[in-house]
């Protein structure tokens, strides 16, 4: 876990991503791949392959473009029903918010599966430091 | 991880500095338990050494805040910063518990 968040992290370092939003990067790292492993995986041993690349396009808004993608079993993360984040200490169950938070976190989310791969896209938007 | 620990206003107040990861979060899961397990059942929680968060922490938080519920007791936050306080509004936790701005706020109510 720690290789992949300092890969992605040192990536946006580049990019000169705020901190801020390289905290919500490398949040959105560690809940998808932690997913992969438990789910797509299931807790086996499986490759994971993370590549980043930036669109600057846009001056003032970058996208940070990161692509995951694993051969674990075919899963949209996405259609994952959200958790009930109404409900108090004694009826909410743990678990189930990791890609929840994903999905409000990241600016852009796009699942789909090449016959081969599992690919999720992510893009996290932002106003690189001067 | 690391942990320091104050009484307060029959309170026992917490201090976190670290981050609330997948890899550190079973280790707070069990400063917690610890703290239970030696009879304080009214904790306050300091975050303002916490910069990051995922749902592992969040999970941690929860287990801990079932059990102390089962003993009557109670834990409240204070010192949500950046992503921890979005994180917080994000998973509806925000509602869930007591929050305060400050150590002294959370302990004088």
């Amino acid at each position: 876990m720690g290789v992949l968040q300092e890969f992605v992290c040192a990536q946006a370092k580049k990019a000169r991503m705020p901190g801020a939003t390289a905290m919500r990067l490398e949040l959105i790292v560690e809940e998808l791949a932690l997913n992969i492993m438990n789910y797509g995986y299931e807790s086996l041993p499986g490759k994971i392959t993370l590549s980043c690349k930036i669109d600057s396009t846009d001056l003032q808004q970058k996208k940070f473009l990161l692509e995951i993608r694993d051969k674990g079993v075919p899963f949209n993360p996405l259609i994952k029903p959200d958790a009930d984040t109404s409900l108090d200490v004694e009826s909410r169950e743990p678990g189930g918010l990791g890609i929840f938070l994903t999905k409000q976190i990241a600016d852009e989310l796009k699942y789909h599966h090449d016959g081969t791969s599992n690919i999720l896209l992510v893009s996290i938007h932002f106003t690189a430091d001067p | 991880m690391n942990f320091t620990h104050k009484e307060l206003n029959s309170f026992h107040v917490v201090e976190l500095y670290g981050r609330l990861d997948v890899t550190h979060s079973p280790e707070f899961e069990r400063e917690l338990q610890q703290q239970f397990d030696q009879g304080h059942h009214r904790l306050v929680i300091d975050m303002s050494g916490v910069d990051y968060i995922s749902s592992a922490g969040l999970r941690a938080i929860l287990v801990s805040a079932k059990t102390i519920k089962k003993l009557q007791g109670e834990i409240r936050f204070c010192g949500l910063i950046d992503l921890v306080a979005e994180v917080f509004t994000i998973s509806g936790f925000q509602s869930m518990f007591k929050i305060f701005d400050t150590i002294s706020a959370a302990t004088s109510e």
